[in-house]
């Protein structure tokens, strides 16, 4: 049985896309450059076992090795979409900060 | 009338709640949901990632003889433990960097395994480019987080 790496990307593509809901936008480009390349190793794996390069124990400890990565990646998504919405915030109260330190008299922001 | 003031009163404590809302939201006037760069930990890492690299590049150089086996490297692995623990400290000493944190718990977690696969023995070279590859996705991430925190930073 042979695996498209391209599909299995798209796939891991899209379920990236649901998990991140509206932070993919801003995380889009990392994530589906980075499990681009997990789904290549995912191949790999496939490829080696069909191959009887690796023993079984091998090949699942290899598989958790690719879980753990494709995690790792999932979390700094999921920080980069964080950080987008700090910007945002910082943004929007720099813009009321002027108005905001006029009215109390001093410095508040 | 009575309730006239009533509401002007509101409407007043609601303003000073705002305010005092959004200062003590923002110390140094920013809102911050994730914790700030660390260099040290950027620097750490990275040391980490050419030690796992080293290690890699030394097996591939002797899959297929002796000189691979497991027993050759116990020295790099217990020196590649040493340094995950050192991050793993830092990384906790730091407020809200749960992420971070998670990842390098991860990351020990593959070392481990990696660890177990050349205890078996490794004896083609495809399975160190599957391993470099799976750990250079981890190094990227870690590092891609840790600089977005410093392009975060007001």
């Amino acid at each position: 049985m042979s695996i498209k790496v391209s599909k299995l990307a798209a796939e891991m593509a899209r379920a990236a896309k649901e998990e991140l809901g509206e932070a993919w936008p801003e995380v889009s480009g990392f994530a589906k450059h980075e499990l681009g390349g997990l789904a290549r190793t995912m191949v790999m794996i496939g490829t080696l076992v069909a191959q009887g390069k690796v023993t079984k124990t091998q090949a699942r400890l290899l598989l958790d090795i690719q879980k753990n990565s494709t995690r790792m990646v999932m979390l700094t998504a999921e920080g980069l979409g964080v950080i987008g919405v700090e910007r945002a915030i910082n943004a929007a109260v720099g813009t009321v900060r002027e108005a905001v330190n006029a009215s109390v008299g001093w410095r508040l922001l | 009338m009575k309730g006239v003031k009533r509401a002007r009163v509101v409407e007043r404590l609601l303003r000073w709640a705002t305010l005092v809302a959004l200062g003590s939201i923002l110390p140094g006037c920013t809102v911050r949901y994730i914790a700030e760069y660390d260099e040290q930990l950027d620097t750490q890492v990275m040391q980490l990632q050419r030690k796992i690299e080293v290690l890699l590049v030394r097996i591939e150089g002797r899959v297929g003889t002796p000189g691979s086996d497991y027993g050759r490297f116990e020295g790099d692995y217990d020196a590649i433990e040493v340094d995950l623990r050192t991050i793993e400290v830092r990384v906790a000493s730091k407020p809200q960097n749960r992420r971070t944190a998670q990842q390098v718990g991860l990351l020990k977690q593959s070392v481990a395994a990696m660890k177990a696969i050349h205890q078996e023995g490794i004896t083609d070279v495809d399975v160190v480019a599957v391993l470099r590859e799976q750990f250079r996705s981890a190094f990227v991430a870690i590092l891609t987080l840790e600089l977005a925190k410093k392009r975060g930073a007001s």
